[in-house]
């Protein structure tokens, strides 16, 4: 008996060290989820600026350009969900906050993520919230929440042309992210030819229960802020022609129908950006996110319309 | 908890080290042990169908008691009909009640009636269609006086119970489970070193093989209308391997798990896919739930020691029934159905015991007879994968349907061709393991050591390479 669990010990040891080792390295290497996080928790209480959303105010805002300090807490994939529980959790130690910048796109009220998202660990471990029910070995590792994902950033970092990803202090990806645009040279025909496969099922859920849900919980976070003297704003971010053409229109209908009737009740700021056009085909690193360039353009308006 | 899953790799060190260095010294600890934690283990599912399941296994532990003393053979027929009924009661239950009422109210309106019966939102207790059998065939070994009742009723929810089993088998026997549980255990290192290696193939076929496929299965099956015919044939021959490697690696599982804890279990696979003929087939897939339906089921409605026709009417309750096992669908009766239509040939040529032993034994590679043998049986089973997998009858239908036209010449554009390429791998490495009884055992005696362990490397780190999106066990939901 002993033999037997000396021999498996030594067999298993290899692979613990190896696991232990991917765990380290995918921690300290460049990533912007585990940067932003880390600049929050060191400025949490002069946090000035709060922006939450999807990976559409991810690309799209850059803290650097903005006079206040500014935290961006949206990310990825990150649903109401998410940016309510992130609001909550944080709001009463952020004692400085003024200002809260909320996406309200075309998909963020029909979106929430399945119940096994593999980033709902990482929000635990490094926010400490549990946006499900999660066991405590569910949060046990980076790696083994989503092993195919890591281990496809692993095996990239050995290609030829793998050029880590710039991030800068804050947390944003400000060069070598993938680019769909750059990659077809800003070739509009090909963009455009090609639109219709690329977004056919892109953003195109209406989920009625979603959306009441993701309603409450945009109310309940216009009515803290106005119970605090904090300022909401909500903007629909840039987005190209070939996302607009091929968005569900009674889907848009009920967006603009939320908005105006927050708006005829709370009076709050919104700003639709969805068509403007101040930023063209090189802004853009795909149909529905800005790049770095875009993100400079975008911030500084922002920035100067809650100055 | 699953087997694929952290706490898994948390719970088995646990249980298995107090197992063998605090209750080692008696086995009436040792199986208490295993029941607090097979109980455990149920609960991390849902604690309010663990009373479900110890009431049924005091039913049925008090039933073998009744039979037993029975004064006459009347009586003992009473309770043991009476512990029929009830267990089949709870799975009827639990199982059937939605789609009888539903099938019944689609029958009426065919009728021009329209009647609004009550459906329930019930949820289907895991491992019920398992644990049943395991007492239903403890009670009628008793009745038969295959067995004595056992009187410990610890030992006894140990056999219903027992973790690595609970979910989805195998079927165990009272005949074969309960002696064992009834003895000490002792450690045997080769033992446990073979559960070992039988656990690793079998993550290996769920995380690697099953679960990549079932990304491009579920793909290609819930958008079946917009895809090619090439597509479709990708999408089932997927599927084959994708139900294969989660059941059968689920049971390596097992097997290998309880063999850690000195217990043997039934063999539930045995290489099907390389099977001659349909017959072989069966006698391969899930074995210990076809043995189960042959010895209380076939056999004592005649078997085929009677006439032709009893003969086909037997066969053809058989397969509807374990159809029907998997699941309150028509899509599973008509694939049951559908392997009893390819049973028949042989069955009314009594050629149905042709192909016993192993293909091409003793030889590496197997004549261009069996070969075409073999794809011919995996093709009948492939096709009849389409209705089990079919959300229902139609969807199946038009999936075929989708198949049998001009696009199934067409160059698939579903076609992962890294899942292919570990599929090559895992056939290859079944080929040559086909006459043990799971493929990776030979490795367990026949290379050097340091081949071996270098082997159970790359095992590992395939596991982790291409581990797929974890997905429940099939079975779970049968």
């Amino acid at each position: 008996m002993k033999i037997f669990i000396q021999k498996l010990i030594l067999f298993l040891l290899p692979i613990l060290l190896i696991l232990l080792g991917i765990e380290f390295y995918i921690r300290n290497s460049p990533n912007s989820f585990i940067t932003i996080s880390d600049y929050f928790k060191k400025n949490k209480e002069n946090i000035e600026v709060l922006i939450l959303g999807s990976s559409h105010n991810q690309c799209a805002l850059n803290p650097k350009f903005f006079k206040m300090k500014t935290v961006n807490l949206s990310y990825g994939s990150q649903d109401i969900q998410i940016d309510s529980a992130l609001f909550f959790h944080n709001v009463k130690q952020m004692k400085n906050l003024k200002k809260v910048i909320f996406e309200l796109d075309y998909h963020s009220l029909d979106t929430q993520r399945e119940e096994d998202y593999y980033r709902y660990p990482w929000y635990s471990l490094y926010y400490d919230i549990d946006i499900k029910p999660m066991n405590y070995l569910s949060k046990f590792s980076f790696y083994l929440s989503n092993p195919k994902l890591f281990n496809k950033i692993f095996l990239e970092k050995w290609t030829a042309n793998y050029k880590p990803p710039i991030i800068n202090k804050y947390g944003f990806e400000e060069g070598n992210f993938s680019d769909e645009f750059s990659e077809m040279k800003y070739d509009s025909i090909k963009i455009e030819n090609s639109a219709k496969k690329r977004l056919e099922f892109r953003h195109k859920e209406i989920l009625d229960n979603v959306f009441k849900k993701n309603s409450e919980r945009i109310l309940s976070i216009i009515k803290y802020c106005k119970q605090n003297n904090i300022e909401i704003y909500f903007f629909s971010t840039p987005l190209f022609k070939t996302y607009i053409d091929n968005q569900v229109a009674i889907k848009k209908i009920r967006v603009n129908k939320f908005i105006e009737t927050i708006n005829s009740k709370y009076n709050i700021k919104y700003f639709n950006f969805e068509n403007d056009n101040r930023f063209n085909l090189k802004d853009y690193s795909n149909d529905d996110h800005l790049n770095a360039k875009g993100a400079e353009k975008y911030s500084i308006l922002i920035d100067s319309i809650i100055k | 908890m699953l087997f694929n899953s952290i706490s898994f790799a948390f719970f088995l060190p646990i249980v298995f080290l107090l197992y063998w260095f605090t209750v080692n010294k008696n086995h009436t600890y040792q199986n208490i042990l295993l029941l607090f934690a097979s109980y455990f283990f149920y609960a991390c599912w849902d604690y309010r169908f663990l009373f479900l399941l110890i009431f049924s296994t005091f039913l049925d532990f008090l039933s073998g008691k009744l039979i037993q003393k029975s004064p006459n053979l009347k009586i003992k027929k009473i309770w043991l009909w009476t512990s029929i009924l009830l267990n089949i009661g709870f799975l009827g239950f639990f199982k059937y009640y939605n789609f009888f009422i539903t099938s019944f109210e689609d029958a009426l309106s065919n009728l021009g009636l329209h009647i609004d019966f009550w459906t329930l939102k019930i949820i289907l207790p895991i491992g019920i269609s398992f644990y049943t059998f395991h007492g239903l065939s403890y009670v009628i070994d008793i009745y038969y006086n295959r067995i004595k009742p056992e009187k410990n009723f610890i030992n006894y929810s140990v056999f219903v119970c027992f973790f690595p089993l609970l979910v989805a088998g195998p079927i165990e026997r009272a005949t074969h489970l309960l002696p064992q549980i009834q003895r000490k255990r002792k450690f045997n290192y080769a033992d446990a070193v073979d559960g070992l290696r039988q656990i690793l193939w079998g993550l290996f076929k769920k995380i690697v093989i099953a679960d990549n496929c079932a990304e491009y299965v579920n793909l290609i099956f819930n958008d079946s209308t917009h895809q090619s015919g090439s597509n479709l044939v990708v999408g089932a021959f997927l599927f084959a391997f994708q139900i294969y490697c989660d059941f059968s690696g689920y049971s390596d599982i097992a097997i290998g798990t309880a063999r850690l804890f000195g217990i043997d279990l039934l063999r539930n696979f045995a290489f099907p896919y390389f099977s001659r003929d349909i017959a072989e087939f069966w006698r391969r897939w899930h074995i210990s739930l076809t043995t189960w339906f042959r010895d209380y089921l076939y056999i004592p409605l005649g078997g085929s020691k009677t006439g032709t026709w009893i003969k086909v009417r037997n066969t053809f309750i058989i397969f509807l029934i374990s159809g029907f096992w998997h699941g309150s669908n028509w899509t599973f009766l008509a694939w049951g159905f559908l392997n009893a239509l390819y049973f028949m040939p042989l069955l009314l040529l009594n050629k149905n015991r042709t192909n016993i032993n192993s293909v091409a034994q003793g030889k590496l590679i197997p004549t261009a007879k069996e070969i075409i043998q073999i794809l011919f049986t995996f093709t009948l089973t492939v096709f009849a994968w389409i209705f089990f997998r079919a959300d229902n009858i139609a969807h199946a239908l038009s999936y075929i349907k989708g198949i049998m036209n001009t696009s199934i010449f067409s160059k698939p554009t579903i076609f992962p061709s890294t899942v292919f390429g570990l599929l090559l791998f895992f056939i290859i490495l079944e080929w040559l393991g086909r006459e043990n009884q799971y493929a990776l055992e030979r490795f367990g005696f026949k290379y050097p050591k340091m081949i071996r362990i270098s082997f159970y490397y790359l095992i590992i780190v395939l596991l982790f390479i291409f581990m797929g999106k974890e997905q429940e066990f099939i079975y779970f939901q049968f």
